[in-house]
């Protein structure tokens, strides 16, 4: 288990610093000349761009900017932002938490519903609840999130007026926002949701036709018992793989969820920075974004040796 | 979800790639044939329209009519007007082009780049499958959506560059499905006996393997034509991709999307366009894959 853990620490370790080569490198080598940006599109004269190289190290050579940015990122430290005129970490500070109360929320709707709705169907497989959820979840995997979101927002935020359909979800008190984000959050979580369903429902029935549990069904354990304590816990592999899978995917929806919102979270900033050429705020974000994603299949990997005790004499997944 | 190798696991499932994920075709095993029918159908109907358009449209897609902003639909116009009174109708159709050009390039590219190097990967082995194998890893380590913005970031927001950004994430999901299945295929007993006939590996990857894999490609590549669009709609809805006067599906649902409060009608018809192409490609993927098993079950 801690050999298992070590080599899968320093792969994530690896990974993570190779991204911040790419994504370092990614905004470095594209066209356009970060003094002309900060000019206004047209080129400074000597003394300027002097100023400006001195002023942001660009005088260093490549290799040497990375180790510099590198050593900076290592202390917190994200740079300036050329639009905020003001350091990257106060930009990204009071926004992080929409976006993380808008992913967790989409994961915790996702994960309880998508997998009790899976048990249900599973369970009363081919009667009516399965073959609406079957439907259900058909219709909802099929269509992507922005669609989603925007038509959740016409339906229930503006005809209905259910859910407030715009606002920044960053202010009030914790219910307040709860209550900006549901339309958000469900419009993020319902094709995941549909999937983890769907996923959930074929794992339950494949346990409930294995062995283990007809043997549990022959000693007499009353139906619930056999549901819940043989047949939920051999399914749980592929439903926690797809939900980690899921949690990486709403991850990145929650930048386009944010934006048809007009939520006022790093996704949506994100959007504006790229379309600003504010590269600090993008790299920033960037590397946010992707250390969430590399975490988050860190913890479902070490999430299977607990679940499945036989990962770990396998040497493990990678 | 058995094998210890992640990409066979793949293989295996081809329709529920996992990372790339959004839906859950397998659910429908044993389609009817009316709904591959219709399917196919309405897939021909939309191409041929998106290709007609200039012959189609009852108006130009990007004269403005700004005295009647909003309007809804009426026998005028079948799909009612935009935010600058634009013909909604002749929109759909005009962003018909662009929405199916983006995912036609990203596929070819990606197959032209990624089949090769799946190929080469699996049949060198040691340290080119090693170099293309991290490689790949290395760009699923981002989320692809993110991958894409970055890109476009560096190069500018344009059509091409986001077509050029998604290309980038498709070309590993293509080369290690090709991998994978190159991997299984050269277990199979006439891989083995090609190699006693003394047949050189070239001529075994071409004349034979090749045409193995050629199935599960098919219903492939369909599948990723779904997703490529759809992240290409993403990119555009959020002004990353195509930029005006260009149009697409992608960049009138956040145009619609901005006037929501003005009117809903428009969000509905993009959203609709988008939703009837991908879901029969779905449809589509599906069928063939199920053809496939079906044949290698016959055999």
């Amino acid at each position: 288990m801690l050999r298992y853990l070590g080599i899968r620490l320093s792969t994530t370790v690896g990974v993570l610093f190779a991204s911040t080569l790419i994504v370092f490198l990614l905004l470095h080598v594209g066209p356009g000349n970060p003094a002309t940006l900060l000019n206004g599109g047209h080129a400074p004269n000597a003394a300027t761009l002097k100023y400006f190289n001195a002023r942001y190290g660009l005088n260093h050579s490549l290799p040497d900017q990375y180790v510099i940015w590198l050593g900076h990122l290592l202390h917190g430290d994200f740079g300036q932002s050329i639009a905020a005129h003001s350091s990257v970490t106060s930009v990204l500070a009071p926004r992080i938490g929409v976006t993380l109360l808008l992913t967790g929320y989409a994961v915790v709707l996702m994960s309880i519903f998508g997998v009790a709705i899976g048990v249900l169907s599973g369970v009363v497989r081919n009667g009516p609840f399965d073959l609406a959820a079957t439907l259900g979840s058909l219709t909802f995997t099929a269509i992507p999130t922005y669609v989603t979101g925007v038509v959740f927002a016409v339906v229930f935020g503006v005809d209905l007026a259910w859910f407030p359909a715009e606002g920044g979800g960053d202010t009030g008190s914790l219910f307040t926002r709860l209550d900006h984000l549901t339309l958000p959050a469900l419009a993020l979580a319902l094709s995941s949701l549909a999937l983890v369903s769907r996923i959930t429902r074929s794992a339950v029935i494949g346990e409930l036709e294995s062995d283990h549990v007809f043997g549990a069904k022959v000693r007499g354990f009353t139906r619930r018992r056999v549901v819940v304590k043989h047949a939920l816990r051999g399914s749980m592999i592929p439903v926690v793989t797809i939900i980690g899978a899921q949690v990486g995917y709403l991850l990145s929806g929650a930048i386009v969820i944010e934006y048809a919102f007009g939520l006022n979270g790093i996704g949506t900033l994100l959007v504006q920075s790229v379309q600003g050429k504010d590269y600090a705020v993008v790299q920033a974000i960037a590397l946010i974004v992707t250390f969430e994603f590399l975490f988050i299949s860190l913890v479902v990997d070490l999430l299977y040796c607990l679940i499945d005790p036989r990962v770990r004499l396998a040497g493990g997944r990678t | 979800m058995t094998t210890s190798d992640p990409t066979l696991d793949v293989l295996l499932e081809p329709t529920e790639d996992l990372r790339h994920r959004r839906y859950g075709s397998r659910l429908l095993r044993g389609l009817p044939k009316v709904v591959v029918g219709v399917s196919i159908a309405l897939l021909v109907v939309i191409v041929a329209a998106a290709i007609l358009a200039p012959l189609l449209a009852p108006y130009n897609p990007n004269t403005p009519d700004l005295l009647n902003p909003y309007a809804g639909p009426g026998a005028a116009h079948l799909f009612g007007q935009d935010s600058a009174g634009r013909d909604i109708l002749s929109r759909i159709l005009y962003g018909g082009r662009l929405s199916l050009l983006g995912p036609t390039i990203v596929i070819l590219i990606a197959f032209a780049v990624g089949v090769p190097l799946g190929f080469a990967a699996a049949y060198s082995g040691g340290w080119t499958d090693i170099g293309v194998s991290r490689v790949f890893d290395l760009i699923f380590a981002f989320p692809a959506l993110l991958l894409a913005i970055v890109i476009v970031a560096t190069f500018g927001t344009s059509f091409y560059s986001a077509v050029f950004a998604v290309t980038v994430t498709y070309i590993p999901l293509m080369g290690r499905v090709v991998r994978s299945a190159c991997l299984v295929e050269r277990q199979k007993p006439y891989v083995e006996a090609c190699r006693l006939q003394g047949y050189g590996s070239w001529r075994i990857l071409v004349l034979h393997v090749a045409p193995n894999i050629g199935r599960i490609l098919v219903s492939q590549t369909t599948l990723y034509f779904a997703y490529a669009l759809l992240d290409l709609a993403a990119l555009s809805f959020l002004g990353l991709g195509a930029q005006p006067p260009q149009i697409d599906w992608g960049t009138m649902l956040e145009n619609a999307n901005q006037g929501v409060f003005q009117s809903a009608t428009g969000v509905i018809f993009p959203a609709l366009a988008i939703v009837l192409l991908v879901v029969p490609l779905n449809f589509v993927a599906d069928w063939t894959l199920e053809y496939n098993r079906a044949r290698e079950e016959r055999r």
